[in-house]
């Protein structure tokens, strides 16, 4: 790969843009909302496993964002007060839960598969809600903290701060973003977008797809818990919301808009788009939502394949129409 | 040696006998047609066959392995493949990757996710070889759907062949093709009967005649008639269910 290549890939420039953002955004005072984003990158990347590797609809992925709160939370209260075991443990206890819940959908296509991922998500909802002594109920799980990270005891790094932890979960994207693009383009991502595209020749081709779809949510869940944890950690709270179903479409939303069913890129997109448009619009009005659903309508009507899938689109026009000349 | 065979095999849907008390064997090495009208029941048989449909009646034996019942992928494990009449070809990617993914199936090379695909060699060599067996090497990175009728039809059986099956399993190759590209296809199946066990569903009679070693004919999910060409051309009942009006 020349030099040229690599600095115009797009992996390179969202890395490049997060590194450098605190220098703009510090000032600003959005530190945490920086934050977010890529916390919400994380999350809608993994969701994309499901949806836009494997074709598999998923409306009710908060079910992981929420248990990665609550288990990151239960684990730094109840079992270690740091910050790598309960992370592990969470993701760990994410992809436990996912996997025992894909049993039960990974056979299931279309309509029946979303029904399921909408009724598992209202089960933990009240779950949650419900389970005072354990998750705080209606009034979340508090206090949950931002510990140093230390390093085999050897020597320890504050990431209480807001820049701080901005680099923390900044080194995590990084990491979410080169596992989940090796994936892609491994044998494993090529069966899963096989599957999507046609299901019953990827089983005449020898392939136990439930089985691939089992491991997609497996993926998929870990991602999602790690997100949730990551996201308590900044909130200093996990609570029941995320994982009510109706909040489970803002990540859906984040793949279409940014182009997730065609682009690898398109959720870091679309996270920063739905981040941004709540915090501007939300200051506005409460009903920010209404402007958010006007967007959604004009992407799919207008950009059925999310916003990069459009400029990409609009790129291999160009090109078609330079060569003809 | 019989490589396949089915004893009573019975499959319903509804009311509906869609195969109905079918006994046969196909023999190693040999290219078998299943003939007879449409809605006679051939797809379902290769249905039933493959574990797409679980029989309700009867059994299959595999090189007299039973593999009634079994999952999908599991008696393709066992080197039993089929190319659709539908075109069923992953559309998106390129035909190399659509090989390769037979391929890489059968290598066992699936779980490995950190490494590129494109990076296994011995992936990419025997994909390079069946490409250039069936003649789409000239096409083998331009997307599929751009991909010519014909040519999908090839890839259609390459996917299928990529399986390296014992007993292959096609089921109308020369549907929608002109006359000269069904030669292409006649000339194939003979081709790659050498080293492995073809059946074939077909309508194009003149195919049928020319390259079969056996003739099963089914009418309403029955067998009704099997024997070699001449024998089928001879026969009675399969004049007046099938070849009517032909001679």
């Amino acid at each position: 790969m020349t030099g040229t290549r690599i600095l115009g890939h797009p992996m390179f420039i969202i890395l490049a843009v997060f590194l450098i953002a605190p220098a703009v955004v510090l000032p600003l005072g959005g530190m945490s909302l920086a934050t977010e984003v890529m916390i919400w990158a994380i999350f809608a990347m993994g969701f994309n496993v499901l949806l836009g590797y494997t074709g598999l609809p998923s409306f009710g992925h908060g079910l992981f964002f929420g248990c990665g709160a609550y288990l990151v939370g239960l684990l730094q209260k109840h079992v270690i007060a740091g910050t790598w075991i309960p992370l592990l443990g969470t993701i760990l206890g994410c992809a436990v839960i996912a996997g025992i819940l894909a049993l039960f959908m990974a056979k299931k296509r279309g309509i029946y598969h979303a029904l399921l991922t909408i009724a598992f998500t209202q089960m933990f909802y009240f779950i949650t809600f419900q389970w005072d002594s354990v998750t705080g109920g209606e009034n979340g799980l508090m206090g949950i903290e931002r510990f140093p990270l230390t390093f085999f005891g050897l020597f320890q790094v504050p990431i209480g701060g807001t820049l701080a932890y901005y680099y923390f979960v900044y080194l995590i994207m990084v990491g979410s973003l080169i596992i989940l693009w090796r994936l892609a383009h491994s044998p494993l991502g090529s069966v899963l977008y096989a599957i999507k595209q046609n299901e019953l020749r990827a089983k005449y081709l020898g392939y136990n797809t439930p089985f691939y779809k089992w491991l997609a949510w497996l993926i998929s869940g870990s991602f999602g818990g790690l997100a949730g944890a990551l996201h308590a950690m900044l909130t200093n709270g996990a609570f029941a919301d995320p994982i009510h179903w109706s909040r489970s479409g803002d990540v859906v939303m984040m793949v279409i808009v940014g182009g997730g069913l065609s682009n690898f890129f398109g959720p870091v997109l679309g996270a920063f788009i739905f981040i941004a448009l709540r915090d501007i619009f939300s200051t506005i009005t409460q009903h920010w939502y209404l402007f958010y659903g006007l967007l959604i309508v004009f992407i799919v009507l207008f950009m059925p394949e999310g916003i990069l899938g459009y400029l990409r689109a609009g790129r291999r026009g160009a090109q078609a129409v330079e060569s003809k000349i | 040696m019989a490589l396949l065979e089915t004893i009573g095999v019975g499959k319903r849907f509804g009311g509906l006998m869609a195969n109905h008390n079918i006994s046969s064997q196909f023999q190693e090495g040999q290219i078998t047609s299943i003939i007879g009208p449409n809605g006679a029941g051939k797809t379902t048989f290769f249905n039933v066959l493959t574990g797409l449909y679980k029989p309700d009646a009867g059994r299959i034996l595999f090189e007299n392995r039973d593999i009634t019942g079994w999952p999908i992928h599991r008696i393709v494990g066992l080197g039993i493949s089929r190319s659709f009449q539908v075109l069923n070809i992953f559309n998106e990617i390129s035909p190399a990757e659509n090989i390769r993914l037979a391929v890489q199936s059968r290598k066992k090379k699936s779980f490995h996710f950190l490494k590129p695909a494109s990076s296994f060699t011995d992936l990419n060599q025997e994909t390079d070889q069946i490409l250039e067996r069936i003649g789409l090497t000239g096409v083998k990175e331009q997307p599929t759907k751009n991909l010519s009728y014909g040519d999908k039809r090839v890839l259609e059986i390459g996917i299928s062949l990529a399986s390296q099956p014992k007993l292959l399993l096609m089921d109308e190759p020369t549907s929608g093709l002109p006359s000269s590209e069904t030669q292409r296809i006649k000339d194939f199946i003979v081709q790659i009967s050498d080293h492995l066990t073809v059946v074939v569903i077909e309508h194009d009679m003149d195919v049928v005649l020319t390259i079969s070693d056996m003739i099963l004919v089914l009418h309403q999910g029955e067998v009704i008639a099997q024997g070699n060409p001449e024998a089928i051309k001879a026969n009675d009942l399969v004049q007046e269910a099938y070849l009517g009006g032909i001679h």
